[in-house]
């Protein structure tokens, strides 16, 4: 696993230099190796599909204008992730003062849809993620952002903390405090316990 | 369940989310599987962030579609295409929007000169202005080199009309970013130095185009500009320029205009920009206001980004409110947006809210010897005991918790706690001073040693004598303490001349299933503590299967014993080797 995540990073950084001399190639297959994941955190974060790959797409491109300040202190895919962190919370805190103006309210069901789920599997499942849905996003954006790239980007703290902008340490306690906060909430909620 | 399982179970669950990202050291991880096995609590615990994990990953909706890549390829690189094509434009217009009051300013200015120099005295530069677009005079807009150099062509029978006009031609030079035309602009307006930019300034805000006041608003707070105040109150009134006057009013006045911006805390539309004036403002009656919009939930995002915004002042509002189970505060010290260690004391010294506590104790270091005395108090608490006691261990050491020990106001401190945290400490002697003041000290030991840090204690007991012989006794007899910590404490003893051989082989036999290495461990003991081959029956209730490589594994322990430079006892490979010799026709 470390070995397969060393070569990834080493591929990453082989892609980022010839990026960087102006092989569009070279970048287009960091966008596609990299994509997937910074569009779950923004699907997961603005609870939309639209607005999430147009996130993903603004911080790929604006990582393209800025890959001569890139200092490489985190890899690639940590570094992309933080902007899309940045723009989603931006798109949210937009969307926020928008919605209040409006009065409107929170879209139901979110992000991409899944093709894989037929409606059997759908069934049995939706009750508790449709719990574990409605709880996590009732979470602060950076403790919902902190627990899905621990849990399912499967990120190490410290690279969370680089995507989060924080440290280390207040990493560590943003996915303590979510999933804290996650069993709270998730208990309120009809249905009790998963 | 016991009060001694309660206090381990306890320790866990600070632990358990550890256990959860594998991340818990393999003694503790294989001391807390053991744990799980009789704790219904830690268990359900750990099943429900197991199943969280795994609704995590199976929940639908956060992977996209399988032509997602290409469309994405596609896209981004479409965007940096249109990039590189605007890339001259793009420049351009960033430089205008990060100079662009200056810019409009200086234009101002230098048209104004112009048409001073061209016109020479005449009524005053505030008077109000007419509506946008009614000056014009149905002129096409002047490129801005022309309205500098030709401003005497542009001079109409009214000052306002004329000034207006100049505002578009120079709202037009600023889009279509000549940077000619603004260096021009720019040297007129340095000719100008006698002319007063707060004129110019609220001129400008007073201005009709929203755009162009909203420029000239950041220049005036950007410059501090007290005199644009009367203006700016103006500007706050009318809706399009608003939202800039509320932010630079809230920077640029005092108490009252925070009461203005509270007020508008209330207004849906206007409440990003009031906070956002608030926050400007740093004053505590600002972070007062915000920290009231908390309680109101259409606002409450608004007002903690504010609060987080104002650094000290906002962030001592957020710990100062500290209701039962608000986490703004935990929120805060998680984000390590601490204002000081000032603010962390204050909490550690006040508050009553277990939760706040918790997210405050791992920062008490920060206080240093200052924290002592609230550390001392924070003991008594049960929910945050573990916590205090290792932050003043973090802070003062084996002095610090000898001090703490000592106090009176100690005197109720569970002793269990105050021996895990002297073992955690490693400091012998707070925890013989323990023991020995304890009646139930055995009972205490044996409790601990089933902790987290019960490895660690044992060790501290191995090294300490007199009373604590009997606490080791008691670990070494507890059959359901971890079978290495069991195999320390009969070690220690054996080290000590007071491991009883018969009672160690019987351990041997209840703890080979459960590790063989703990099992190997107290026989090399039992070995050293003078077992005679006589004793071989001891071991008969194992069988073969089991006693064979049990036997042989003590064999290497104790020849690596003899590597490692540990002086074997008289016999004890010989000891061994007849005990095998002896138990295994037997078994």
């Amino acid at each position: 696993m470390r070995t397969a995540a060393m070569a990834l990073t080493s591929e990453d950084a082989l892609l980022l230099a010839q990026a960087r001399t102006g092989d569009r190639r070279a970048f287009e297959e960091l966008v596609r190796r990299h994509a997937r994941a910074a569009a779950r955190l923004a699907a997961r974060l603005l609870e939309s599909r639209e607005d999430a790959e147009d996130v993903v797409q603004e911080a790929f491109t604006n990582a393209y204008l800025a890959l001569t300040s890139f200092r490489e202190h985190a890899s690639f895919r940590t570094w992309v992730l933080h902007i899309t962190f940045n723009l989603a919370l931006d798109q949210l805190r937009k969307r926020a003062r928008r919605e209040r103006a409006i009065g409107k309210e929170r879209p139901e069901g979110a992000g991409f849809p899944c093709p894989a789920a037929g409606p059997a599997q759908r069934a049995s499942a939706r009750e508790d993620v449709e719990r574990l849905r409605r709880a996590l996003d009732d979470l602060p954006p950076r403790q919902k952002a902190a627990l899905l790239l621990k849990v399912y980007e499967g990120l190490s703290y410290a690279e969370v903390a680089a995507v989060l902008g924080t440290t280390r340490a207040a990493a560590r306690v943003y996915v303590s405090l979510a999933r804290q906060s996650l069993r709270r909430r998730f208990e309120r909620l009809p249905g009790g316990e998963p | 369940m016991s009060a001694a399982h309660k206090v381990g179970c306890r320790a866990w669950r600070g632990r358990l989310l550890l256990h959860v990202d594998a991340e818990l050291p393999a003694v503790e991880r294989t001391i807390f599987e053991s744990h799980l096995e009789g704790c219904t609590l830690c268990r359900d615990a750990l099943e429900f962030h197991l199943k969280v994990e795994e609704l995590l990953h199976r929940s639908c909706g956060l992977e996209p579609d399988a032509g997602f890549e290409d469309r994405m390829a596609a896209g981004v690189l479409s965007r940096i295409d249109a990039a590189a094509r605007e890339a001259k434009p793009l420049v351009a217009s960033r430089a205008r929007t990060a100079r662009s009051w200056r810019f409009y300013a200086a234009a101002a200015a230098a048209a104004c000169l112009a048409l001073l120099l061209a016109r020479g005295p005449g009524p005053a530069l505030l008077e109000p202005l007419p509506e946008h677009g009614a000056a014009s005079n149905g002129r096409a807009p002047a490129r801005a080199g022309e309205t500098v150099l030709r401003a005497d062509a542009v001079v109409p029978a009214r000052l306002d009309a004329t000034r207006k006009a100049v505002y578009d031609a120079l709202f037009q030079a600023g889009r279509t970013a000549d940077y000619r035309a603004e260096f021009e602009l720019r040297t007129a307006a340095l000719a100008a130095e006698d002319w007063p930019i707060e004129g110019i300034v609220v001129a400008a805000i007073k201005a009709a185009d929203a755009d162009f006041a909203a420029a000239a608003i950041r220049g005036a707070a950007e410059l501090s500009l007290s005199a644009a105040l009367p203006a700016l109150r103006e500007a706050a009134l009318r809706a399009e320029t608003a939202p800039a006057a509320l932010v630079a009013l809230g920077q640029l006045a005092g108490d009252k205009e925070v009461a203005r911006l509270e007020r508008h805390l209330a207004d849906a539309v206007l409440a990003g920009a009031a906070a956002a004036g608030l926050a400007r403002s740093g004053s505590a009656r600002g972070a007062r206001a915000l920290g009231n919009a908390l309680d109101r939930p259409e606002i409450r995002d608004l007002a903690l980004a504010a609060l987080f915004d104002m650094g000290n002042v906002g962030v001592g509002e957020l710990l100062r409110r500290r209701a039962g189970g608000d986490l703004f505060a935990a929120e805060a010290l998680a984000a390590r947006n601490l204002p000081s260690s000032g603010q962390v004391l204050e909490l550690l010294s006040t508050s009553a809210d277990p939760e706040v506590l918790e997210a405050a104790l791992p920062c008490a270091h920060e206080c240093g010897t200052r924290a002592l005395s609230a550390l001392r108090g924070l003991v008594a608490v049960p929910r945050v005991r573990r916590a205090a006691l290792d932050a003043v261990v973090r802070i003062g050491g084996a002095a610090a918790l000898n001090t703490l020990l000592n106090a009176d106001a100690c005197a109720g401190l569970p002793a269990g706690g105050a021996i895990e945290a002297a073992a955690r400490a490693d400091v012998r002697l707070a925890i013989v001073r323990v023991l020995r003041a304890a009646p139930d000290a055995a009972d205490l030991t044996r409790s601990a040693a089933r902790g987290p840090w019960g490895e660690c204690l044992i060790a501290t007991l191995a090294r300490a004598n007199g009373v604590v012989q009997d606490c080791l006794a008691a670990v070494f007899a507890d059959s359901e303490c971890r079978p290495a910590r069991r195999a320390a404490a009969a070690l220690a003893l054996a080290e000590a001349g007071a491991l009883d051989g018969p009672r160690a082989l019987a351990a041997v036999c209840e703890t080979a299933l459960l590790d063989e290495d703990a099992a190997a461990l107290i026989l090399c003991a039992a070995a050293r503590a003078g077992t005679s081959a006589e004793h071989a029956a001891l071991l008969a209730p194992l069988s073969r299967a089991t006693a064979e490589p049990l036997l042989e594994r003590a064999g290497v322990i104790a020849a690596r014993w003899k590597n490692d430079g540990i002086p074997p006892l008289p016999c004890e490979q010989a000891r061994l080797s007849k005990l095998l010799a002896q138990a295994l026709p037997r078994l």
